[in-house]
């Protein structure tokens, strides 16, 4: 109860940030998060501060800066948005972060089993699946000398692809044959 | 094509999340009604599949290459619906766990990526077909990352009209058609490229595969 009560607070407090326009207010807000999630009893606060900046600084400088400087060029001041923005992308960015570090997801959605379940499932095989493409690609690169042409990289590819489409395939009937022993269906 | 958090008002992504709940209960009583107890492992693994493929870089013509969505090959190997669902799963964890989307743009992602990516690549095959499997699928994956990618053009580029301040300065995501549609559809004609190539590649190797196994 307490994860999905937390869940609500945190999508009213994120509909809140979004229809904040104020920089002013946007820039003591983003101070509170900051201090907030330094006071958290989360791990790695630093690198999820950090995360948060850099999440938002990169979309940052491909859209309202382009915007700012466009403004500096036609004679208009525009730091007010960029910094409106910066903010409220950061404050979002952060509270996302800080918020999913805090509470136990899969327990805030398991008012549906089958929902929570599912994610349970693909979160828990999402990692396993980033090192082995990881493992691939490190394979393939260290047993070539020179650049790969077009035609071996799509080869790679190909076989990369089979091999996880077997293994998904694999996996859903693995996955099945646990839940119907344990009971889940019943 | 991921949007993160900041930019898209909630007068949009609140109905735009409401829409997109309404199709992901639609999409999982369909898909729950024909694989009962297999529904869950099924969309998991397929989850999984379309999160490998939209992590691999395509390789295009003269050196550069792409990422590709995934939404074309799943929906035609499986279905719109399946791919929808999938991809949503996906673009949800991403966005929860992994940092990369918002969550408040969240549905519109799904909406754009997964449900008009998914219908338009299973229609354009569709009609095209006819001209040879090729054809229809490299155009099916091409057609749909653009077509996507002209939706989410629409969607942010209506904000600087909607919402701007006492000033008239906008308050969200800045730029009007005349900047967003051409900064979004000219890159994804290489994406959709990259898609295409990758939808023939991948819907003619799997589709023996599933064949096989049916």
């Amino acid at each position: 109860m307490k994860d999905k009560l937390f869940l609500l607070a945190y999508l009213i407090f994120v509909v809140f940030l979004s229809s904040l326009s104020s920089a002013k207010v946007l820039l003591i807000v983003s101070l509170i998060l900051v201090l907030a999630t330094a006071a958290l009893p989360i791990k790695k606060k630093l690198n999820t501060i950090k995360r948060a900046t850099y999440v938002c600084l990169l979309f940052n400088f491909l859209v309202s800066l382009p915007y700012f400087l466009a403004g500096l060029w036609l004679g208009q001041d525009r730091s007010e948005y960029l910094l409106m923005m910066t903010l409220r992308s950061f404050s979002l960015t952060l509270t996302t972060f800080t918020f999913f570090k805090f509470i136990n997801l899969f327990k805030a959605l398991d008012f549906s089993k089958n929902l929570s379940f599912l994610l349970v499932i693909v979160s828990s095989h999402l990692l396993t699946y980033v090192s082995l493409i990881r493992e691939f690609r490190e394979a393939l690169k260290s047993r070539t000398m020179r650049k790969l042409d077009r035609r071996t990289r799509l080869n790679f590819y190909e076989r990369v692809l089979t091999f996880f489409f077997e293994r998904s395939m694999h996996t859903s009937e693995e996955l099945y044959h646990a839940m119907k022993s344990r009971g889940f269906h019943d | 094509m991921h949007i993160p958090d900041g930019f898209v008002a909630p007068q949009i992504y609140i109905p735009a999340y409401i829409l997109d709940l309404l199709f992901v209960l639609y999409a999982l009583r369909r898909f729950k009604s024909a694989l009962q107890e297999k529904v869950i492992p099924y969309l998991a693994s397929l989850s999984l599949f379309s999160f490998v493929i939209s992590t691999l870089a395509i390789p295009l013509p003269g050196g550069t290459s792409v990422h590709g969505l995934g939404v074309a090959p799943i929906s035609i190997l499986f279905g719109y619906w399946v791919a929808f669902l999938s991809y949503s799963i996906i673009l949800f964890l991403q966005a929860t766990l992994l940092g990369e989307g918002g969550i408040t743009t969240f549905p519109i992602n799904s909406l754009l990526i997964a449900l008009i990516g998914s219908l338009s690549a299973f229609y354009i095959h569709k009609v095209l077909r006819p001209m040879g499997e090729s054809i229809s699928l490299f155009v099916s994956g091409f057609g749909s990352t653009l077509l996507s990618a002209l939706f989410l053009a629409i969607t942010l580029g209506i904000h600087p009209y909607l919402f701007k301040d006492e000033r008239g300065m906008p308050i969200y995501f800045p730029f009007d058609y005349s900047i967003t549609l051409p900064a979004l559809i000219l890159p994804h004609i290489i994406v959709g490229f990259g898609e295409g190539l990758l939808n023939v590649l991948l819907v003619r190797k799997l589709k023996k595969r599933i064949n096989y196994e049916r």
